[in-house]
């Protein structure tokens, strides 16, 4: 029972349950505005959901249904949402089980550790449904009508909807407990902890990049597999095996589908428990004593006078400040720089492993202008700084420490100006990604790259200004663990809707420029130019705005 | 010099008012203690005083700015230490107090010869290399209070400062205070400890339910309360009423 209530408040507290009762009652303006913007980003995001994601499974159903293979929908969607789970869900998992601050409360009660942990684990699911549900529902109602499916399919698809991430979060629950254990070793243990969440990454994209490789076939024996029974199933599911058993569970005929289904159960339940007897072994021991340092040492006159020389003005301050905190906490540099490294290898390793470089180089040779390829690589870095959420998530991370920025004699203008400076900063992290597209695929010579990196970082200036001025209308502030501030922050998402408009205006305005056959340095000035207008217009609206904004915002 | 001109603040659409109509000054020089029972609107009216809350009506003026006005240069001219200072767990004591020696502009030779001064009145030289994540609750304190020592501000608000602080600290940052002033600066603290307010203010205001229910040096809040007891009792009975 007392497991149960554990469970509640958790969710209770992940979904700030008992606030939105208490501004139901006392400040319905505050309640109805976030309904109003969830449902504006709601609505926001419904064509790209409708036109992009539902067509796009449609035609996979109809690929796989003129194999023979309606099936074959279900081994795709389990392995992608899957490996989704696994690769995003490390940084979620860690900051949920071990950065709470809920902990110091939580651990001095009458609780074993597999019950704080089995209580996070269901707030983590229930945050991954959210996510899975909606991406599985048009899988199941394509199929399910497709196909005219009876009443064992729909609840079947029920059943393993709701199982589905279970199996991928305990691995990642494992693999975190386990980490967290090895690497509680006082002062470095931030720093080892980031190599650790790397190494599991890369565990898990060399794992994919086995199994792919494994795969590598002729293309007579690639024909056989395809068109044998489950071909393309059995074809797939090499990368995450339990894929398979999801299929089977949901489009295999009378008792074996049964049977597949309780074998998903079963190993759901099965992970549920290893992660439970893990917990109980691994948790105190990787949390407790997390806090200790090494014996502190005095630090001499010459060494202060050494660490303070270096003054700066509050712009680059806050430049420093900012970096220093993203560089130090796991869940931000994963969030943040991470997602620009992992998004871009996830895509790249399978492509390596199976040989498709080559369909690939000889389609960009196909490109036949180096202006498109140079925009195009200029995109890889705007598209960067859209997906880490540095900038929207920006005044949200600073939390219950967004007090020193109101009080500090800094004007919001050059906090704003410090807060676009580290974001074009973190931009230049794709920089390694374009050396590496340049090294295999586009040859791009100093002066190519330069334009590549001028335009890119300009591109940049919109996705950074619009998501700030997202982020500073309402700044998420009263969260009690890392990871919120960017996961359960709606100004994130905003952050990339607005983006996505902005994009879209460049995109139209280097599309116009191209067809009118302008001269190369037009369109690249007509592109940065742009940018720096799209950028602006957030950037001044923001500085109106601030002065009050900073009155106005109240620190948790 | 600190002027509150009326100044109100409700909450909950004028259903709760913190604080009400208050008016108060502290002089150059001065140190002012605020007490009052909790929820009596004490760090409500010192956060109206730093800016990180707007009043519904009245003035303030800090140095003679108005925080409305001229929010930067009162800003400039004081320090706050809040009653439950949360801090950037991830720098170090050293990276928070330089950064802050940045943003109010304390050049390096003057910030240097501060730093050393008051990491060794609070006896944090050891621990200023470490990240504030490693510090007690005391030691989180005492790198607010520094760092809110570094640019020698004109007006010095602190709300509950004595809280999680050593007896040793708490003593040497009354005796800090006491120079504080005695350069003409201004001292504007809260507390519950009223010992520590009766031996070292030079004025006291009490405040209950949103209003300054009294106001001066002990003699005058004895001939008041008409009671020639400990500020306790004086305390007790006005709060009481």
């Amino acid at each position: 029972m007392k497991f149960i209530n554990l469970i509640k408040l958790q969710l209770n507290v992940t979904f700030n349950f008992s606030a939105f009762k208490w501004y139901a009652r006392h400040d319905k303006k505050k309640i109805l505005g976030a309904i109003a913007i969830a449902t504006i980003l709601l609505i926001s995001l419904v064509p790209f959901y409708y036109h992009f994601y539902i067509n796009l499974v449609k035609s996979v159903y109809q690929g796989g249904y003129s194999l023979g293979q309606p099936e074959f929908i279900f081994t795709l969607a389990a392995v992608v949402f899957s490996m989704m789970v696994l690769v995003f869900g490390i940084a979620f998992v860690m900051s949920t089980f071990y950065f709470s601050q809920d902990l110091s409360l939580l651990i001095p009660l009458p609780f074993s550790p597999h019950e704080i942990i089995g209580a996070k684990f269901v707030t983590v699911l229930v945050q991954e449904y959210l996510t899975v549900i909606p991406l599985m529902l048009p899988v199941i109602i394509i199929y399910g009508t497709g196909v005219q499916a009876g009443l064992y399919f729909w609840l079947a698809a029920l059943v393993t909807t709701l199982l589905l991430p279970i199996i991928p979060l305990t691995i990642v629950s494992i693999a975190v407990l386990a980490i967290m254990r090895v690497t509680n070793l006082g002062k470095r243990k931030d720093f080892l902890r980031i190599v650790g969440m790397t190494l599991l990454i890369i565990l898990l994209l060399g794992f994919n990049y086995f199994v792919t490789r494994l795969t590598a076939m002729s293309q007579a024996e690639l024909m056989n597999l395809i068109f044998a029974r489950e071909g393309l199933a059995r074809l797939v599911s090499r990368v995450y095996p339990p894929a398979l058993i999801f299929t089977r569970a949901l489009a295999a005929e009378g008792l074996s589908a049964v049977l597949n289904l309780l074998l998903f159960a079963a190993l759901s339940l099965a992970g549920v428990a290893l992660t439970l007897f893990s917990a109980e072994r691994l948790f105190y021991r990787g949390l407790i004593g997390g806090e200790e340092v090494s014996a502190r040492k005095s630090i001499s006159s010459e060494q202060l006078t050494k660490k303070i020389t270096q003054t700066s003005s509050p712009v680059w301050a806050i430049v420093r400040r900012e970096i220093k905190i993203i560089m130090r906490t796991p869940v931000y540099l994963l969030n943040s720089v991470g997602v620009t490294v992992v998004m871009p290898l996830a895509m790249v390793v399978p492509l390596l492993a199976g040989d498709a470089v080559d369909p690939l180089l000889s389609l960009l040779q196909t490109v036949q202008s180096r202006l498109l390829l140079n925009l195009g690589g200029a995109a890889l870095i705007g598209f960067t700084a859209a997906f880490a959420p540095a900038a929207s998530s920006s005044f949200s991370r600073e939390g219950r420490q967004f007090w020193i920025s109101q009080v500090m004699p800094v004007s919001p203008r050059e906090q704003i100006n410090g807060k676009i400076i580290y974001s074009l900063l973190l931009a230049i992290s794709a920089m390694p990604l374009v050396f590496l597209v340049s090294a295999f695929i586009t040859h791009w010579s100093a002066v190519e790259l330069a334009i590549v990196t001028v335009v890119g970082l300009c591109i940049s200036i919109p996705s950074i200004t619009i998501s700030l001025l997202l982020d500073l209308m309402r700044p998420y502030l009263n969260w009690d663990n890392p990871q919120k501030a960017i996961k359960q922050n709606m100004k994130v998402i905003a952050g990339m809707v607005g983006t996505a408009v902005m994009y879209f205006l460049l995109f139209q305005i280097a599309k116009f420029l191209v067809v009118q056959k302008y001269s190369e340095f037009m369109i690249y000035a007509g592109v940065i130019i742009s940018s720096l207008i799209l950028g602006a217009i957030p950037y001044f609206v923001m500085l109106k705005i601030a002065d009050q904004r900073y009155r106005e915002i109240v620190s948790p | 010099m600190i002027e509150l001109s009326g100044i109100s603040k409700s909450y909950n659409k004028g259903a709760v008012k913190a604080v009400n109509n208050l008016s108060l000054t502290v002089r150059p020089g001065e140190i002012f203690g605020f007490l009052g029972p909790n929820g009596a609107g004490k760090t409500t009216t010192i956060k109206m005083m730093v800016g990180l809350l707007t009043s519904d009506s009245g003035t303030i003026k800090i140095n003679g700015y108005d925080i409305e006005k001229e929010p930067l240069q009162v800003k400039r001219s004081l320090s706050y230490v809040p009653d439950n200072p949360a801090i950037y767990e991830k720098l170090s004591g050293l990276e928070y107090l330089n950064f802050l020696a940045d943003v109010y502009g304390v050049p390096a030779k003057v910030r240097r010869e501060r730093m050393e001064r008051f990491l060794s009145l609070f006896e944090m030289t050891q621990a200023v290399g470490d990240l504030i994540q490693s510090y007690s609750h005391g030691m989180r304190q005492k790198i607010v209070l520094i760092g809110a020592l570094l640019h020698q501000p004109q007006v010095f608000i602190l709300d509950e400062p004595m809280v999680g602080l050593d007896p040793k600290s708490a003593h040497n940052l009354k005796e800090y205070m006491r120079e504080h002033c005695a350069q003409g600066k201004t001292v504007f603290f809260s507390t519950h400890v009223l010992e520590v307010a009766e031996k070292l203010c030079d004025r006291i205001g009490i405040i209950s339910h949103g209003e300054l229910i009294a106001c001066g040096t002990m003699e005058e809040l004895k001939a008041q309360a008409q009671n020639t007891g400990s500020l306790e009792n004086i305390f007790l009975e006005l709060t009481e009423a």
